[in-house]
């Protein structure tokens, strides 16, 4: 039979823990989160959900250009994160693990879209729109919205592949091994969706944007 | 001169450097690290651009998340799981149901067959009361129990009662009637 001394100091004892739990856990690396996550840690996948929250937004919206549908991704992602903790294998980079759910999620997201439709809107009309005089456009003034519907664009053209190959790689800046193991193929494989999707960006460039691309026309063989 | 000189040195030739990414995009040399760098200094950025336009993409927007994002999304992802949880517990339960109910209906079975044995004399002949086999040991255990549970079992409407003693077991997806020693004909023509 507890004791009211007892009772009293169960309750901020409990507090006190769950707090200096959750301050350590902010202090663990990725990998010490799903390790965590493996032992039914739902404070780890808080501290996963705040650190990786917004990159993933970022990389699933560049795929998708549609940002409730990534934020829709992404919390799958997590879910499918707790789901399959116990498969997570401490050999792969946690990034790796958790971009290869996301990422796969966005690809299927893109493929399930009946229609191009949403991702051929005039946005050249719209971005045209700002400037009265086309010669005054200065590429050094070029602002990331404009880029990214830019991208948007070009991109329609793009395989799901190449679209997540060239962002992964050339936006996000991350290892061809680390795209591969993410996309699931060789790296050969993402060197040559890799080749072909910024071919094919630079020929559209040319195409619909001659302004922007004028530096490579010169500057290329 | 000497100052003309470091310069010259200093200035990166963002023309080769593209042209050398271009041959080769999946490799990261330092040269191109530091050269992405340095992409926030504007005439960096002019002159990346100048010499391959495909470097716009290496601005492409980030998303800006707020407090009350983190905070919804771990909202949204433990509601999520919750129902998930719901659902998969609602499933094993109605799996688990059904599991017990064939359970039932084969201890019935077998209640009946070690009954009908013990009945007409065959097992207790061979029994030693010492030993019991385990088709004594189910009617000893579950014989006082059975009927009161079947007997709140609704009936089935096509089981005529007059066929002979029967037992009758309804849930979903799962009609189980039990008839012993006698023949049972559900057929609609049967005069």
């Amino acid at each position: 039979m507890p004791t009211t001394s007892t009772l009293r100091t169960t309750g901020p004892t409990l507090a006190y823990s769950a707090n200096r739990h959750r301050s350590e856990l902010k202090q663990a690396t990725d990998k010490d989160l799903l390790l965590a996550l493996m032992q039914d840690d739902e404070a780890a996948l808080d501290e996963l959900i705040e650190r990786k929250t917004g990159p993933l937004i970022t990389a699933v919206n560049r795929i998708l250009n549609d940002t409730e549908e990534a934020r829709d991704i992404v919390q799958v992602t997590f879910f499918r994160l707790w789901e399959n903790r116990l498969k997570f294998d401490d050999r792969w980079s946690p990034n790796t693990w958790i971009y290869r759910i996301a990422t796969n999620l966005a690809i299927d997201q893109l493929r399930s879209r009946q229609s191009k439709q949403k991702n051929t809107e005039p946005v050249k009309l719209h971005i045209q729109s700002g400037f009265e005089d086309r010669a005054r456009r200065d590429r050094a003034r070029l602002h990331e919205g404009e880029i990214m519907s830019i991208f948007h664009e070009l991109a329609t053209d793009l395989t799901e592949k190449q679209r997540t190959v060239f962002l992964l790689r050339e936006v996000e800046g991350l290892p061809s091994k680390e795209v591969s193991e993410i996309v699931g193929c060789r790296e050969s494989t993402v060197r040559n969706h890799l080749f072909n999707a910024r071919k094919l960006l630079r020929k559209r460039l040319l195409e619909k944007y001659p302004e922007y691309a004028r530096g490579r026309e010169e500057g290329s063989p | 001169m000497s100052d003309h000189w470091s310069e010259n040195v200093n200035e990166r030739d963002w023309h080769r450097l593209t042209a050398e990414h271009d041959q080769a995009p999946e490799r990261d040399s330092s040269e191109w690290l530091d050269a992405l760098a340095s992409l926030d200094d504007p005439d960096e950025w002019e002159k990346a651009l100048e010499a391959d336009p495909l470097m716009m993409f290496q601005r492409l927007p980030e998303e800006e998340t707020t407090p009350v994002d983190i905070e919804a999304m771990k909202t949204a992802v433990r509601s999520m799981r919750r129902t998930h949880e719901l659902e998969t517990r609602s499933e094993t339960t109605t799996s688990r149901e059904k599991t017990r109910l064939w359970a039932l209906a084969a201890l019935l079975a077998m209640t009946v067959s070690a009954a009908t044995w013990t009945g007409s004399g065959m097992l207790e002949s061979e029994l030693s009361p010492a030993q019991p086999t385990v088709h004594s040991q189910i009617v000893q255990m579950s014989a006082p129990a059975i009927p009161d549970a079947v007997a709140q079992l609704p009936l089935l409407e096509d089981v005529d009662p007059d066929i002979g003693p029967f037992m009758q077991i309804e849930d979903d997806g799962l009609s189980l009637v039990v008839v012993m020693g006698a023949e049972m004909d559900l057929s609609d023509d049967d005069a």
